[in-house]
């Protein structure tokens, strides 16, 4: 028999981990492949899942959740990298396994880290510990240097390819949910933008003010609703509840009758500074400048007669129309002044004097009030009608058709000296349009203006299931006539939903365009409106007939209608659907007609 | 012939190439007179180069007498054989002082019983009583037996090879667990096939027989017996082989739904070390110098195979040991890395 070899070397060892190194790559590959299959099987399936749900339901986040899972999977697959990083035992046992080795390599390796102690039989086992490291490096040598090819995982790859298969007709076939994504980003953005109007107008309401000033009180409540707005831009429903709330309590607050005391309040106040300074030295009618005026003027009462007494108190009693239009208290103490000046006590009428200024500037604080309140209600109008025109379409309401629109403003014309013939009659208003019923889920199209000013005949509610969404109006064909149709576009909910309408967009007021709003908010039963009439036809018929001229009942001096054209004028000044500067324009205008003779 | 003990240095030394070349040898011998059964003579090789002991189970017939004594004749070892029987006495095994006349003188000189040879063959071990059988116990884990409180020491290697029938089971008196134990194997003495039954009665029935030649001795045995515990391992290995012994008992975590429902009791430690070292030998007979998991899975089965203590549903719905064995085989799958 032959003797043991003797003991053992390293040198065995490190040629055995030198040549495991290699392997060692390739398993590592292996191992990559395998599990890069895997995660992209997993990523595909789970985009495959993403895709199809992003057309089941609208999911704006679902670019970014596939770019995640793209992500998450290199990700992934870079800490199983080095999580997967095989050890030399791990190669030494895979080769074993791979190449039937018989679990050589592993064994040389593991008993390498092993001291065999005090054992009776350490020279035998060392020997035999040596010997089989040569066996493992021999095994080692003889192994198949292609060993551990990337395998990739048949199931995995074919999950890939089928979840692949399926994601591209996914990406690419129309999504109907993109146009739901797409509203809402509308919506959003408008949601911002309204958003940042509400801001404007608080900023502009509370600037300088603080409570219990009502306008710093909406000033907060303004930057609270545009919170709401930015946080919540989905919250279309409850958005527009909360402004329609807002809007409706500003307007409640408002003075039914302020702009025609304004207006008065600015005549009074002109009148005022013409009688105290004897010029026309406060065009603009403002109430600050008639006080001062009034106070040099009560300065002076001592040095004037009594006839001019007289004459100033019978020239304030002729402004009491006026004053009584611009308030109580102007009235009374305008009352107060004239009756002492007409009494001769000049102390009780400088006492009524400074009363009636400080009045005027009471009044027109609560007009400066009123106006802000106002512009802020139609902020809030505004912001209200945009946000509904941005959210989702979806079934409107069913609406009524148009009332019967009416001349109200006769046509004129005139030939002076000349019997000339009056303007033609207005063509009689056409009925309006009954809204069609909405077909299907689409929002009803009715929304044809009327034409002419034929009571309408449009009466048809929108029917059927489906919400519809109708409108007529009457449209006057005479110049200066006007429909005013009592109800627009308003209706009574037949759908389940209630939604915004868009249809009244459509409506025109001809050339009054860019003088009113458009007037395209989901209206309400009782709502008043004020549609002017497009411009008439009327034709002017020059006499051509020769002889004394006549009277011409047909003329009218403007003196004797202004006050009528007036009231209707600061009647209209008062509802909310007129600008402010439009407000004030017309206001000054009458204003200074009313300045004149 | 030299008895050197298994804790002593190696005196003679003795290659793993060697060893192969012995053991080949061996098996050729004995392959000379048995036909066909080259599991059953390599599990019996392993049996005694592991220095433990076998059980052999089959119907009468198969040649297990005849597989001892051909094994005791290539060796060329001291045989003795013992046929056991209901009225065998323990002393009939290990043997008993009888009263001698000595230089005038009577003296009580212990006589050695048939168990003080190098392989025993315990034919029909379970005919005996169990009183007789545990007889056996201590020479087999001991290698000594107690006599009137004196130790007489058996030469290595000491191998007992038990014969047991499956068929006639009655008045027989079946092994305990405690014995069962001691032996390294329970070998299956499978039917010859037709080709080597041809092969049988040709050489049986012919003017000749065919007889072996001894190629080793006790001294070879007992190198063989010490090189092979020498034989390195490595720790997954060892752990493998302690997974597989665990999952035969019943409450072990990787035990297979087979062992849960029809095993009263898995394999001892002893079960552990028998795979282990069976392991050893069977590789170097392979001509490697490290215990493989296939070298665990190899010698599965005849050394858990009478460790695996079936229930009564087990016994009930003729359960067998071995297949109990291969399911754990199955469930407890070697070391993979992928």
């Amino acid at each position: 028999m032959n003797p043991l070899p003797p003991t053992t070397s390293e040198s065995t060892i490190l040629q055995l981990r030198r040549g495991l190194r290699p392997y060692q790559r390739r398993l590592w590959l292996r191992r990559l492949v395998r599990d890069g299959a895997r995660i992209a099987a997993f990523v595909a399936a789970a985009g495959l899942v993403l895709a199809g749900a992003a057309r089941l339901t609208p999911l704006g986040w679902a670019p970014l959740a596939a770019a995640a899972m793209v992500v998450a999977g290199l990700l992934a697959l870079l800490i199983d990298a080095a999580r997967v990083r095989p050890t030399l035992a791990e190669t030494a046992m895979a080769l074993d396994s791979e190449q039937g080795l018989r679990d050589r390599l592993a064994s040389a390796l593991a008993l390498s880290e092993r001291t065999p102690g005090n054992r009776p039989d350490a020279e035998s086992h060392e020997a035999l510990v040596r010997l089989q490291r040569e066996d493992a490096l021999r095994s080692l040598a003889a192994a198949d240097r292609r060993a551990f090819r990337p395998r990739l995982p048949q199931r995995a790859l074919a999950s890939t390819v089928l979840c692949a298969a399926l994601v591209v007709p996914a990406l690419m076939l129309p999504n109907p949910q993109s146009a739901i994504l797409a509203a809402r980003e509308e919506q959003r953005d408008a949601a911002e933008q309204q958003a940042r109007r509400l801001d404007q107008t608080a900023d502009r309401l509370g600037t300088g003010r603080e409570s219990p000033d009502p306008r710093a009180d909406v000033a907060d409540e303004l930057r609270r609703l545009a919170k709401s707005l930015r946080d919540r831009p989905a919250d279309l429903d409850e958005h527009l509840a909360r402004l329609g709330s807002m809007e409706d309590a500003l307007r409640s607050r408002l003075e039914p009758g302020a702009e025609q005391r304004a207006a008065a309040m600015t005549s009074l106040a002109r009148s005022l500074s013409q009688l105290a300074t004897g010029s026309d030295s406060n065009p603009a009618g403002d109430p600050q400048h008639a006080a001062e005026d009034l106070d040099e003027m009560a300065e002076g009462l001592d040095d004037k007669s009594p006839a001019e007494h007289a004459e100033l108190a019978r020239r304030l009693a002729e402004m009491e129309p006026v004053a009584r239009q611009a308030g109580p208290e102007a009235r009374g103490a305008l009352h107060d002044a004239a009756s002492a000046l007409a009494r001769g006590e000049t102390a009780a009428a400088r006492e009524a004097l400074a009363k009636l200024g400080d009045a005027l500037e009471r009044g027109q604080r609560q007009v400066d009030l009123n106006r802000d309140l106002a512009r802020a209600a139609n902020d809030v109008q505004g912001a209200r009608r945009a946000l509904a025109g941005s959210g989702p379409t979806r079934a409107g309401q069913g609406g009524q058709p148009g009332q019967p629109g009416s001349s109200s403003i006769p046509g004129s014309s005139a030939a002076p000296g000349q019997p000339g013939s009056s303007g033609q009659p207005g063509q009689p208003g056409q009925s309006g349009q009954p809204g069609q019923p909405g077909q299907g889920s689409q929002p009803g199209q009715g929304n044809q203006p009327g034409q002419g000013s034929q009571p309408g005949q449009g009466s048809q509610p929108g029917q059927g299931n489906q919400p519809g969404q109708g409108q007529g109006q009457g449209q006057g064909s005479l110049g200066g006539g006007g429909s005013n149709a009592r109800y627009l576009g308003s209706g009574t909910g037949q759908g389940a939903t209630r939604g915004p309408t868009t249809g009244n967009r459509q409506f025109g007021t001809g050339e009054l365009d860019p003088v009113y709003a458009d007037f395209d908010r989901l209206g309400r039963p009782g709502d008043p409106s004020y549609i002017a009439g497009s411009g008439g036809d009327g034709q002017i018929d020059p006499g051509s007939g020769q002889g004394a001229g006549t009277g011409n009942d047909g003329i009218v001096p403007y003196t004797d209608v202004y006050q009528e054209f007036q009231d209707l004028a600061i009647t209209t000044l008062d509802r909310s659907y007129v600008p402010v500067d439009v407000k004030d324009y017309v206001r000054d205008y009458f204003s200074r007609l009313g300045g004149g003779p | 012939m030299t008895q050197p003990a298994l804790d002593q240095p190696l005196v003679t030394g003795l290659s793993p190439e060697g060893f192969a070349d012995r053991a080949q040898l061996i098996e050729r011998e004995i392959q000379r007179v048995i036909v066909g059964q080259d599991a059953l003579v390599r599990q019996t090789l392993i049996c005694l180069v592991a220095n433990g002991h076998a059980l052999l189970e089959g119907v009468p017939g198969l040649g297990k007498t005849m597989l001892v004594r051909t094994i005791a004749e290539v060796l060329d070892c001291t045989f003795n054989r013992i046929q056991f029987t209901p009225d065998l006495m323990p002393a009939d095994i290990v043997g008993t002082n009888v009263l001698v006349e000595e230089s005038g003188q009577r003296v009580f000189r212990f006589q050695p019983g048939p168990v003080f040879a190098n392989l025993l063959l315990a034919d029909e071990i379970n005919r005996a009583t169990p009183k007789t059988q545990s007889a056996l116990l201590e020479a087999m884990q001991e290698q000594q037996v107690s006599v009137a409180r004196e130790r007489h020491l058996l030469s290595p290697p000491f191998f007992v090879l038990a014969t047991q029938n499956p068929l006639e089971m009655e008045g027989t008196y079946p092994l305990p667990e405690a014995q069962l134990d001691r032996f390294l194997f329970k070998l299956w003495v499978p039917f010859p096939s037709e080709a080597d039954l041809i092969t049988i009665v040709e050489r049986t029935t012919g003017s000749t027989t065919a007889h072996a030649q001894a190629v080793a001795d006790a001294s070879e045995i007992v190198a063989m017996q010490r090189l092979a515990r020498s034989v390195p391992i490595a720790p997954h290995v060892t752990a493998y082989a302690v997974s597989v012994l665990a999952a035969t008992h019943p409450d072990g975590p990787r035990a297979p739904q087979l062992v849960r429902e029809y095993v009263r009791y898995g394999g001892s430690p002893r079960g552990a070390q028998a795979l282990v070292l069976a392991g050893k030998i069977n590789a170097l007979l392979e001509g490697r110098y490290n215990v493989a998991t296939d070298d665990i899975r190899a010698v599965a089965l005849p050394a858990l195979r009478h460790r695996v203590i079936r229930n009564f549903e087990g016994e009930a719905e003729g359960i067998t040991s071995d297949a109990i064995v291969r399911a754990v085989l199955d469930a407890v799958a070697p070391p993979a890395v992928d």
